[in-house]
């Protein structure tokens, strides 16, 4: 590891897996070293989720959100993920010395706004501000807790051969509709984020809660990202059908354009599910008769192969479908 | 054009059935192991994504040949630009794949994290802006590849001429093809078939800069599109050949390439650019196979106004990058592959670019370039 940070360790792939492991593992210890999105932690009221996320997105407005609505999104959404009904939230603020206060009340209206409609209040905060060029206009970090019912465990470690993994809709449509709007394309897309809380989709699949062996938010490195940490940390293979994918056309278009898989474009409002192979078409009838998750698809199974991702291509062939590599997409989240 | 890649453009037939139909076809006339290089890393990595090997029957071999420009730059040149970067005064700009390139100290990625002013563009003109802008620098834009982005870096030149911007230049890597694949064929220890030709260049150059392949040397080649159907097509269409023993140059690509090749960027390249040796990393100083200032523009090459001289510098010991860029072995033959050499740690730009042959075998072949 070469001695200076870089844009490719905040990407999400390798090079992040590897800084962590590196430098926060060996100063934080063993417990750190099991965490997932989401730390579950046995309280005496229960067991509870708690987790934390910063969001230092670039631009801060984006068609389908801002700052603020995603920085509450995601913390909701990684609570989502371990299985728990969140109860609060808490949003710090890093603000650049000269941005626009209007900009500021605006960003923090559409977190209040997400709060308001979930009744998920924001329960603690902070804000700080930083000279001129010491941050980017606003960088939000939000912290969350919440309970997560008798009977659930969303634990990698679940994950068996023969399951099915279930995506909860379109793929690559937050990654995709920030970099048309950095690329300048943005003007003819009529993509935009898929930036919302999924904690009520999640909520809907208790019912098959043995039944459902794991779940993760597909953020930033996408699906093909955490596919393949599945793989790697259970030890299984993973097969998925390029044809079965949910793609937006456009989506699929504008990456042959730009030179990106939708397969490693972020999502902020799409969540991956492994389920046991004979409940999985019950739990995709109760996620497509949810308004996040209508166009739910099984994409794929897990295999007793060795602990890579493999993708039956639309042309028939099969070929790996890799850790994503270096700088995928800067400040995507 | 065949009857069936016509009902395929046209969308009477499906382009997977239209596939499946051309791999079916080429189980049926392959009489005997052929080697096809695909010269073009666009190829490659289109190859790789859509998982053709794994179709292909066993007596149809695809080699990677050295059309990936990032690949072919020399260790002298990646180190010269490299101090280029560290220069106060200088702005780099370069395109996305160069950043990561190992030189003997770094890459432009670490020079960057270190201060140096290294921008990411995607097009010759972005780097003309930043001259605009920032007076007080030096804009060097890093100008790579072959005849496909050379036009593009000629009419920035012409643009900065004509702007009188004294404060833009360029470090020059730009190749041309056609010389490289001479060499290949020279070589006595390449075995080539046919030739899988780029399409991209060849929407630059045409046909006619490639006829003596089939002329001068018996071998056939096809310029193929970039679709998993155009390049089988291609495939068939050689191996056919082949087969016949009737050597040419097809034209497989005709709704990107004219014979003739897009004249406009062709008189662009011959005002900028006179032809010149140029050397390739792994192949050695290739005659006429570069393209150096013509004398009007001298005025814009980097090297010599910043006085950047190229040092030579020995290939690291056990890459065997020259043997993989002419087909000669496989990524996975290369001690460093996948081991000492990764796309974290690439020892070598073959590695390293998004059209790089290493770097697609490591990608969609597995670490140890095997499936499954």
């Amino acid at each position: 590891m070469s001695d200076k940070i870089r844009m490719a360790h905040g990407g999400g792939g390798e090079m992040t897996a590897r800084l962590i492991e590196q430098v926060f593992y060996e100063a934080l210890g063993g417990d750190f070293k099991e965490a997932n999105d989401s730390a579950v932690l046995e309280l005496p009221g229960g067991k509870t989720a708690f987790t934390t996320d910063s969001f230092v997105i670039s631009p801060l407005f984006f068609p389908g959100g801002d700052i603020g609505k995603l920085a509450f999104c995601g913390t909701v959404n990684d609570l989502a993920a371990a299985g728990a009904q969140p109860v609060a939230i808490s949003a710090s603020f890093i603000i650049e010395e000269g941005m626009d206060i209007a900009d500021l009340k605006r960003i923090a209206t559409s977190l209040g706004d997400v709060s308001r409609e979930t009744g998920i209040p924001v329960v603690a905060g902070d804000t700080k501000v930083v000279d001129k060029g010491s941050a980017d206009k606003v960088f939000i970090t939000t912290a969350g807790i919440g309970i997560i019912p008798e009977g659930i465990d969303y634990h990698p470690r679940n994950i068996r051969p023969g399951d099915k993994i279930i995506v909860s809709g379109t793929i690559g449509d937050h990654g995709y509709c920030i970099t048309a709007l950095r690329e300048g394309i943005a003007i003819q897309s009529s993509v935009t984020s898929d930036c919302r809380p999924l904690h009520e989709l999640v909520a809907l699949l208790c019912p098959l809660a043995g039944d459902v062996h794991t779940v993760r938010d597909a953020t930033r490195g996408g699906v093909g990202t955490v596919l393949n940490e599945w793989a790697r940390q259970s030890g299984n293979g993973i097969l998925i059908r390029e044809t079965m994918l949910p793609v937006k056309d456009e989506v699929k278009g504008g990456c042959a354009l730009l030179g990106f898989e939708p397969i490693y474009l972020a999502n902020e409002g799409k969540m991956l599910f492994i389920v046991s192979y004979n409940k999985a078409e019950e739990a995709l009838a109760l996620l497509q008769s949810h308004s996040a998750g209508v166009d739910a698809a099984v994409i794929g199974e897990v295999t007793a192969g060795k602990p890579q991702v493999i993708m039956e291509t639309e042309w028939g062939t099969r070929r790996v479908v890799p850790v994503p590599r270096g700088e995928i997409l800067p400040r995507i989240c | 054009m065949t009857s069936n890649s016509f009902n395929a453009a046209a969308g009477i037939i499906d382009e997977k059935k239209y596939f499946h139909l051309l791999v079916e076809k080429l189980r049926q006339i392959v009489v005997r192991p052929v080697k096809l290089m695909e010269v073009c890393g666009t190829h490659t990595m289109a190859i790789g994504k859509a998982g053709m090997r794994g179709v292909l029957p066993p007596e149809v071999e695809l080699i990677s040949g050295p059309g990936c420009p990032v690949c072919v730059t020399a260790d002298s040149d990646i180190d010269a630009f490299m101090r280029l970067a560290k220069d106060e005064r200088v702005i780099l700009a370069t395109y996305g794949d160069m950043v990561r390139v190992p030189g003997t100290e770094g890459s432009l990625a670490e020079l960057k994290a270190q201060g140096a002013d290294v921008r990411v563009v995607y097009s010759a003109l972005e780097a003309l802006d930043f001259a605009r802008t920032e007076g007080d620098k030096e804009v060097v834009f890093l100008g790579i590849g072959f005849e496909t982005t050379a036009p593009a870096t000629a009419h920035a030149i012409k643009t900065a001429k004509a702007e009188n911007l004294s404060n833009f230049s360029i470090y020059n890597l730009h190749k041309t093809v056609p010389e490289a694949l001479r060499v290949l064929l020279e070589d006595e220890t390449t075995t080539i078939d046919g030739f899988i030709l780029p399409g991209h260049v060849s929407v630059i150059i045409g046909e006619t800069p490639y006829a003596f392949i089939a002329e001068e040397y018996g071998i056939a080649g096809a310029i193929a599109g970039f679709e998993p159907p155009e390049i089988m097509a291609a495939i068939v269409k050689l191996v056919k050949d082949i087969n016949a023993e009737t050597p040419v140059i097809s034209n497989l690509y005709r709704k990107a390439v004219r014979p003739e090749g897009n004249v406009v960027a062709q008189n662009l390249l011959r005002e900028i650019f006179t032809s010149a040796d140029a050397d390739w990393r792994g192949l050695g100083v290739i005659p006429g196979s570069g393209l150096a200032l013509s004398k009007n523009y001298e005025q814009f090459d980097a090297a010599q106004k910043l006085g950047i001289e190229k040092i030579q510098v020995k290939l690291h010991p056990g890459c065997r990058c020259g043997e993989i860029l002419k087909g000669i072995i496989k990524p996975r033959q290369c001690p460093l592959f996948a081991k000492r050499c990764t796309p974290e740690n690439p020892v070598g730009p073959c590695m390293v670019s998004s059209e790089g042959t290493c770097a697609a075998y490591f990608l969609y072949h597995g670490g140890d370039g095997h499936v499954g």
